[in-house]
């Protein structure tokens, strides 16, 4: 059994990293319920109605930064956008929840004495997925495997799952843009050669995040790879991939 | 007919759908063909099952 602390915890947002920024985390995963006592019952009693939800909330430091919370959230509310909000560490095999919620609302609180303060609440669309970090949240300039190389599952699965990416920094340096990929083998790539998983995330040639759903075996071994399209000198992104098994 | 021969005229062929490359550095871009020679039928077989390639008809 391991205990995490605060230096343990990241949030990140459609390429935004605003964990620096974040004093205040809480995720929130629920069940609906519906009391279902009549007359005669001295005590409540209640039936999940089949439905989970669940959501996001955070404090932050007001910061009118590039890519800082201010730009984060207030062009927000209303839209899906893909979330990892990490409690265990940045590091391959962690886990995270994962998922596609929907902002609601961006406030802002500033009070006298005080830093300004930002809040936001995501609330659930789909899954909440408690995900396994493939490749931990590094810059990498080569194209090629990622620098955490593979995580081993132990075993094969065969029910599908969720893959994220969050791409929190990218400097294409005249490249048009970066694929990230999720491939799999069953061997580690020593006679079962490794191929995409799914269907591919979209090149990138900004910041941003994507889910992507996959249907049926993932294999053993997975991992994520950098391909640079187009030409160019000397390019750098910086990215995370989660994967949530089924 | 010598079991090499033999082994050619038999090998099933393989069309990739998706690039697959080896930690040796052996790999395959879309469109390329791949046989049992260069890589073992079980392996084959969770390819084409991942969508990785198809059997190409002869």
């Amino acid at each position: 059994m391991t205990k995490y602390g605060s230096d343990d915890v990241f949030l990140l947002f459609s390429g935004f990293d605003i964990s620096g920024d974040t004093f205040e985390l809480q995720q929130v995963k629920e069940a609906l319920l519906e009391a279902t006592h009549g007359f005669g019952d001295a005590w409540e009693e209640q039936s999940a109605v089949g439905v989970k939800t669940g959501g996001v909330n955070h404090r932050s430091f007001y910061d009118d930064a590039t890519g800082a919370t201010n730009e984060a959230l207030f062009g927000g509310m209303g839209f899906n956008r893909p979330m990892l909000a990490g409690l265990e560490g940045n590091a391959q095999g962690k886990k995270c929840i994962a998922f596609n919620p929907m902002q609601r609302n961006y406030v802002r609180s500033p009070a006298r004495g005080e830093l300004h303060k930002v809040s936001a609440e995501y609330l659930s669309h789909q899954r909440i997925s408690e995900a396994e970090i493939i490749q931990s949240l590094a810059a990498q300039t080569a194209a090629g495997a990622g620098s955490d190389g593979s995580l081993d599952n132990g075993a094969q699965s065969t029910s599908g799952g969720t893959a994220y990416l969050e791409i929190t920094a990218l400097d294409l340096d005249g490249y048009t843009s970066v694929t990230i990929q999720l491939e799999e083998s069953s061997d580690n790539g020593a006679g079962d050669p490794w191929t995409q998983v799914g269907s591919a995330f979209t090149a990138a040639t900004a910041r941003g995040g994507a889910r992507i759903e996959i249907s049926g075996t993932i294999e053993r071994y997975t991992r994520a790879t950098v391909t640079w399209n187009g030409a160019g000198t000397s390019p750098s992104v910086t990215y995370i991939v989660a994967l949530e098994r089924d | 007919m010598t079991s090499e021969r033999r082994t050619a005229r038999t090998a099933k062929r393989y069309r990739v759908l998706k690039p697959m490359v080896l930690n040796d550095g052996t790999a395959w871009a879309e469109g390329d063909e791949v046989t049992t020679r260069e890589l073992k039928a079980d392996v084959l077989e969770r390819l084409v099952e991942r969508g990785a390639i198809e059997e190409v008809s002869s």
